[in-house]
């Protein structure tokens, strides 16, 4: 006899427990991820107990063409007792990097749960999806990434795409982009629900965050134009930093290792990209809020924003160069090349006008006065 | 005709010119805000995309970027207004103010700007008469109008993400992917900036030596609203309007 499918809304008490965390380091955790989503007090308070009912989503890990730095960054999610359960443990069916299975097996996991989950899982993607040399560029298990990708999300209730590479194609589709690279929502424009978690590597809070938030009120946070969660992507890093005191006052860091460098200064001059990007990392920050990289004294390289490699280099320069002359180039040196060029030509061209009008004036009132004798 | 129209004793042989009014006082008082305006945007520009003064250590609430910033933005209105006021002109302003100036739409017209464009390669010894706008000119004017456009675009897509998420302002936020997010939109606004500046040079030397050369007074007309045209020049443009 079949067993009735009964939801289980015991788990999390369970995984808790099992793990060890005690009620206070749960309700940490719940004030901590209400903080990140902003919500208001009451919902705030209604989060411990709508988490600990909620069901257990089914999660599936693909990775593409990256460097596994988005697993790495899910693995050390931060509070882990708490975040490994809801992360670790909501049965991630399938994840190359860290699943116990191999081989057919792993690629046996995968297809059960698009086949008994159709609709219901979860496809959180890493990497990008290449497109050329009919997709030889990356393959697993014989299928191609697109292949792959086209018959997860498109079956999964939703796509997360972690990370730039997922987001916006990143660093394989920067340019010259010699594998075509896709994002996943070029790649497989008939997923539902794509969201992503843009950034290099994309936050564990941020993920973390998500999930709670999906799992909770059951839908979806609202998004920007780029498809990314407003609480994680609604403010500039600019608006945000630590540093912006020093920005607003004019003391700027201008050169490695100067005084206003060991002073904290403001990083504008050393080509930071806070203030086009945008992100939580002034306020979430990273390795267990420990740091991010504008207050270690590095510029932000704008690594949330579309194709970022392209449109950000140089890293160290406040602007891309002048097409022509160079990314590199200064535009206001070109400017100026320019500024002389132009005036040198017309005030070139006036004067030789001007000499020859004059030629003809004086010939005019020459020949006229000599008309006029008698 | 009295003789004060006369501009001065002509040289022999060369055209008796009158003085016409040609710049209206809405056209003057626009084209110095827009030009006042744009040298302190630019000078303000300069500075927020490089700061070249940088303020010391101990300086008690110095805030020179944010001063900076605020008045770039409000200079930036100021100009935006300008802008649009002159485009509102092309509509109902003097026959020397209309769009028809900056856009040639007859055959005589596109002939003028050839004509200019003659003098400029030395294949003529003086340029062609006009009593508004010189046809090459207006047309020059008409992609300065389009990279104006371009300027004030970008500059409130920048700034759309700074302003309050209430500001009705916030709206051009929908253009930032078009300009290939905040960081094109702000290449771009550095960019066309340099290109304005080339189109203020070039626009100085050539009044000046279109001035000198045909003696009808364009430098002082965006002062006083008189130019000296020829009276069969006169005659022509009544005929060919």
């Amino acid at each position: 006899m079949e067993e009735p499918v009964m939801k289980d809304t015991q788990w999390l008490a369970r995984e808790l427990k099992a793990h060890g965390v005690s009620r206070n380091d749960f309700l940490k955790f719940c004030g901590s991820m209400a903080a990140m989503l902003s919500l208001p007090e009451w919902a705030a308070a209604k989060l411990p107990a709508t988490l600990a009912a909620a069901a257990k989503p089914t999660v599936v890990w693909l990775e593409f063409q990256d460097c596994a730095g988005n697993s790495e960054s899910f693995l050390r999610a931060w509070r882990p007792t708490v975040a490994e359960i809801i992360l670790d443990a909501v049965s991630v069916n399938y994840h190359e990097t860290i699943m116990a299975a191999a081989g057919t097996q792993a690629t046996a996991a995968l297809d059960q749960t698009v086949a008994k989950h159709s609709g219901e899982y979860l496809a959180i993607v890493e990497g990008a999806v290449p497109t050329g040399a009919g997709g030889a560029y990356c393959t697993i298990g014989g299928k191609a990434a697109l292949e792959i990708a086209r018959e997860v999300c498109g079956h999964a209730a939703a796509t997360i795409a972690v990370g730039t590479c997922a987001s916006f194609g990143g660093l394989p589709a920067a340019l010259p982009n010699p594998t075509s690279a896709l994002s996943i929502s070029e790649a497989v424009p008939a997923a539902a629900n794509v969201i992503n978690l843009s950034a290099c590597p994309a936050n564990a809070d941020n993920i973390t965050a998500l999930l709670v938030y999906y799992m909770t009120m059951k839908r979806w946070p609202p998004l920007d134009d780029h498809r990314r969660p407003v609480f994680a992507y609604g403010q500039l890093i600019h608006d945000a930093c630590e540093r912006r005191a020093h920005f607003d006052n004019g003391q700027y860091v201008q050169a490695w290792g100067d005084e206003g460098h060991r002073l904290g200064y403001c990083l504008y001059q050393m080509g930071c990209k806070g203030p086009v990007t945008s992100h939580n990392c002034p306020i979430v920050k990273w390795n267990e809020g420990t740091n991010w990289p504008v207050e270690c004294g590095h510029p932000c390289v704008g690594c949330a924003e579309p194709q970022f490699w392209d449109k950000m280099s140089p890293f160290y320069k406040h602007l891309t160069g002048v097409p022509g002359f160079g990314m590199a180039a200064n535009i206001d040196k070109v400017g100026i090349g320019a500024a002389a060029v132009v005036t040198a030509a017309f005030v070139t061209q006036g004067i030789v006008q001007k000499v020859r009008s004059r030629k003809e004036d004086n010939a005019t009132t020459q020949s006229h006065e000599e008309e006029k004798r008698p | 005709m009295s003789a004060e129209n006369v501009a001065r004793a002509p040289v022999a042989g060369e055209a008796v010119r009158v003085s016409v009014y040609v710049w209206d006082i809405w056209v003057r008082v626009i084209h110095w805000v827009v030009f006042f305006c744009f040298i302190i945007l630019a000078i303000t520009g300069s500075y927020i995309s490089h700061p070249f003064i940088l303020v010391a250590r101990n300086a008690y609430e110095p805030f020179l970027m944010g001063t900076v910033r605020v008045v770039h933005f409000y200079t930036a209105l100021v100009f935006d207004l300008a802008v649009f006021a002159r485009i509102v002109l092309m509509f109902v302003g003097s026959p020397y103010a209309r769009w028809d100036q900056f856009i040639p739409v007859t055959r005589r017209r596109w002939n003028g700007a050839l004509e200019s464009l003659k003098f400029y390669v030395f294949l003529r010894r003086r340029p062609p008469e006009a009593i508004g706008h010189d046809a090459l000119d207006g047309l020059i004017f008409a992609v300065r109008f389009l990279i104006d456009l371009l300027i004030i675009a970008t500059g409130f897509t920048l700034y759309s993400k700074i302003t309050s998420y209430n500001s009705p302002l916030a709206i051009f936020q929908g253009l930032i992917p078009f300009f290939g997010g905040l960081q094109g939109a702000r290449w771009l606004h550095h960019i066309l900036m340099w290109v304005a500046i080339l189109f203020i040079l070039q626009h100085i030397i050539r009044v000046i030596v279109l001035s000198t050369v045909k003696h009808d007074g364009t430098v002082e007309s965006m002062l006083s609203g008189y130019r000296y045209v020829t009276k069969e020049d006169l005659a022509e443009e009544a005929r060919g309007r």
